[in-house]
């Protein structure tokens, strides 16, 4: 039993729960409304773009990569579907968001392409395409917003479930965003836990050398998760242009980073290998919740940036010290064995 | 022993690399329900043949490889994993970050060419093939967080689901405590019983007496012999270790003069025990022994690199404790690393940036900037001191052979006008004359005045210009020679018994 309770407390997502706990019991002692239902779903909804991108974001790190265009990746499809609904009309929502996750994938692979097969390392080949797609964005846009989207794309950004309406009046429900993104996690966590695809991905993170020598062809997984991530930025991205009922191409300047920093918050190792969806997940809402807190807290977003920044490297940090502290011990255990050796003999 | 024959032979295998002959014509064979020990020193092939035999290399033409009687021709790694030969490597090569159970059994899954995670099947496999050994292991523990000894049976656990047939454990006890070795052992017989072919490899001749039934001697590349155990003893094991030739003549200095350094009983939990030693002016102190054996500990600490924690250290009458390379520096302590060209040079910088830069601060002006002609006659003077060729100051450091290389680092202490200099492996991985002209030259420095330390596994080498010879083994010093009178046969003794 003891041995169980220690493996739980060695878990990240224990350690990330509780972080997320305190910082939610903090804004309520400030501000009692931030428990309300309302305002959670809020807090949620508004951060399943971010969750989304964060669950494809999760698979590249477990490979031990990084993608750096995910907010060029993310503009990238909101201003290109924007634009087909715009000009044509075409308001087939299931068709719109297929288009959306293949304009995604297709970038996805292009970065999963280079980084396996022309051994690029991942932080040159993404950024380097975002630097074209930011480019060919301000060429084609202007930098112009897309106000006139389908009426059906607004009405299905506004749809709610189990809905009703509160004292006020106003109707509250479950948001369709919510329902899309745990759509995303579950595929994640399936691909995840339960394919040898995923399974063989969290290998070849592990120890590429021994991933290769049981035969796993490290390319093609690398490759895999780069689109997979590009598809799940699409996915991301129609869900981004149904809750904002419009499209502004410079939404995403500087987006990776809190896409990166949800994953990192969440547990996940840059060094490969490890990371869950449920750990991500909370990450996430760990950093929705210092975001909402803060506004709550009517704390200006200069000080948001700074203090989230802050926290990511903090929590970074913590567990650069907390490894290098279990190697050493590891050391040392091997060389008292060593010495217990000798002095037998 | 369950069951005899051979499971695997080996004919006429060599390996050459360009200008190494790895292996030349080795016979082997291992048998069903036998522990096989390869002994040999360091460079001797054993890893060579073993990297033949799993796949990983493939031998010069000629060579004849049977597995179960039926002749093999162009083993891969994977086919030779296939057909149950597993090596476990020193680092074991797990996953560190997953859990027990698909550590072992993952493989398994992959071989089946299932598209979904069978995790019950994994978790069964993994529990019969630990339950086996007979051991027990948390299978949702990660393996990174498991100690030496329990990822090596993880290890041999994974081995298992391979249905391995031949094993070969690579220096598997050089992490273990006396009580998990015996715990291995057991293992180890327990496998041997039921027919699997092991092949052992170690240093420590006394483990190998009581765990081998046969034993295979390599030296040189060259097949030296096979024996039963039962016929061998440690006198003979070590006359077929060592039986080199010794051709080169003994290179004696002038005699040495006043002792300059004279090292107290420092110790160093898990590292060195109680090791005093005197080194003189002019003459060249050989350290030998094998790998793990303290050596380049000790003369790390004496650089400041890793301080004791007990004992003294006398420079020239004063104690002294460098506790860092910039101390060791200013007290007169040159260190010329093994791996010269990780640790010894800035390989993208010319000869006479690594040259002159232990001592760049002597060029540097009132205004702290430097004067580029007086650094380039300083390395010109060292080039032709060392004889390095080509005499190009400004050529690139890692477009220099590697004998040559190894005189950049050995003028780029001399720059220092050390009192002592320490080498550890001097020659590693340099060719024939090279060698020679660095002996040469780390003679001359002793004649001039220095006090050399040369820390070499090549007893020709140290033969070849050691004026005293010290052995050590374990962490401790187990004999000290004189290097005109010592044998091979009497450093071996002193280095795997003692």
């Amino acid at each position: 039993m003891s041995e169980r309770l220690k493996r739980m407390m060695g878990h990240k997502e224990v350690s990330v729960g509780a972080m997320l706990l305190g910082i939610m019991l903090i804004s309520w002692l400030f501000n009692p409304t931030f428990l309300s239902f309302e305002n959670l779903m809020d807090v949620i909804k508004s951060n399943a773009v971010l969750g989304t991108c964060a669950m494809g974001m999760l698979l590249i790190i477990i490979t031990g990569g990084i993608d750096v265009s995910i907010g060029s990746q993310l503009a990238l499809v909101t201003v290109l579907t924007g634009q087909i609904m715009n000009r044509t009309g075409f308001d087939n929502i299931v068709l719109i968001y297929l288009l959306g996750i293949a304009i995604g994938g297709a970038v996805g692979l292009l970065n999963g392409l280079m980084v396996s097969r022309l051994g690029l390392p991942p932080i040159i080949a993404t950024l380097g395409m975002a630097s074209v797609i930011d480019g060919f964005l301000r060429y084609y846009t202007n930098g112009t917003w897309i106000n006139q989207l389908p009426q059906r794309i607004i009405d299905f950004g506004l749809t709610k479930f189990f809905s009703f309406r509160n004292l006020n009046g106003s109707e509250i429900g479950i948001p369709v965003q919510f329902l899309l993104f745990a759509l995303a996690m579950l595929t994640t966590w399936f691909l995840i836990k339960r394919t040898m695809l995923g399974r063989s991905i969290m290998a070849m993170g592990s120890n590429p050398v021994s991933a290769q020598r049981i035969g796993l062809n490290n390319r093609r997984l690398t490759t895999f998760a780069y689109a997979f991530s590009g598809m799940m930025a699409g996915f991301a991205a129609m869900t981004y242009t149904s809750i904002m009922k419009s499209v502004d191409p410079n939404a995403f300047i500087g987006y990776e980073m809190n896409v990166i920093g949800a994953v990192v918050l969440g547990g996940a190792l840059l060094t490969g290998g490890s990371g869950s969806v449920l750990g991500t997940f909370l990450g996430v809402m760990l950093f929705a919740f210092i975001s909402n807190g803060l506004t709550l807290a009517r704390i200006s977003t200069y000080w948001q940036s700074i203090i989230v920044g802050g926290i990511i490297l903090l929590a970074v940090s913590f567990d650069m010290v907390k490894l290098r502290r279990e190697e050493r011990r590891q050391t040392k255990v091997d060389i008292d064995m060593t010495a217990q050796g000798r002095g037998v003999a | 022993m369950a069951q005899s024959g051979a499971f695997l032979r080996l004919e006429n295998v060599s390996k050459t690399f360009p200008g190494v002959n790895a292996l030349s014509g080795v016979g082997f064979d291992v048998r069903r329900g036998e522990v096989h020990a390869l002994i040999g020193e360091n460079g001797a092939g054993k890893s060579t043949l073993i990297k033949v035999l799993t796949g990983v290399y493939q031998p010069d033409p000629g060579a004849i490889i049977e597995i179960e009687g039926k002749r093999v021709e162009n083993l891969t790694a994977l086919d030779a994993m296939r057909r149950g030969i597993i090596a476990i490597y020193q680092d074991f090569s797990l996953f560190p970050t997953l859990t027990v159970k698909e550590n072992i059994a993952f493989s398994e899954q992959i071989e089946r060419h299932n598209h979904l995670v069978d995790w019950r099947g994994m978790e069964k496999t993994a529990r019969k093939a630990l339950e086996s050994l007979g051991v027990s292991i948390d299978l949702r523990a990660r393996a990174n967080t498991l100690s030496t000894a329990r990822q090596q049976l993880v290890a041999i656990a994974r081995a298992l689901v391979y249905d391995a047939k031949l094993l070969v454990m690579d220096e598997p006890t050089s992490a273990l405590s006396s009580g998990e070795v015996d715990m291995l052992f057991k293992i180890v017989r327990s496998l041997r019983d039921r027919g699997m072919a092991i092949i052992f490899i170690s240093h420590k001749l006394d483990e190998l007496f009581s765990i081998a039934d046969r034993m295979t001697v390599l030296r040189d590349g060259r097949l030296i012999g096979t024996a039963p155990t039962a016929e061998m003893d440690r006198k003979k094991l070590i006359s077929m270790m060592v039986g080199r030739e010794i051709s080169d003549e003994r290179m004696r200095g002038k005699g040495a003069g006043d002792v300059v350094l004279e090292v107290k009983n420092i110790s160093k939990h898990g590292n060195y025990q109680n090791v005093s030693f005197q080194l003189r002016k002019g003459e060249v102190l050989g350290i030998t022994g094998l790998v793990g054996a303290g050596r380049t500990e000790t003369v790390l600490s004496l650089f400041g690199m890793n301080p004791p924690d007990s004992g003294e250290i006398c420079l020239e009458g004063k104690k002294v404790m460098p506790r860092s390379p910039a101390e060791a520096k200013k007290l007169g302590i040159a260190f010329v690393p093994e791996s010269r060209q990780t640790e010894g040079l800035v390989l993208q910088q010319d000869a006479e940036g690594n040259l002159t830069l232990p001592v760049l601060k002597d060029f540097a002006g009132r205004s702290g900037m430097i004067d580029f002609k007086k650094r380039r006659q300083r390395a010109q003077e060292l080039i032709q001191k060392l004889n390095v060729r080509p005499a190009y100051p400004g050529m690139q450091a890692l477009k220099f052979s590697g004998g040559n290389q190894q005189k950049i680092v050995v003028a780029k202490w001399l720059a220092t006008n050390p009192k002592i200099l320490i080498v550890d492996e001097p020659t590693n991985g340099i060719d024939v004359g090279a060698k020679a002209e660095i002996h040469r030259l780390l003679r001359d420095l002793a004649d001039s005045g220095i006090a050399v330390i040369m820390v070499s596994s090549e007893l020709p080498e140290i033969f070849s210009i050691s004026d005293r010879i010290l052995v050590m083994r374990r962490g401790r010093i187990t004999g000290e020679f004189d290097g005109a009178t010592a044998t091979q046969e009497m450093l071996m003794e002193k280095a795997v018994l003692a």
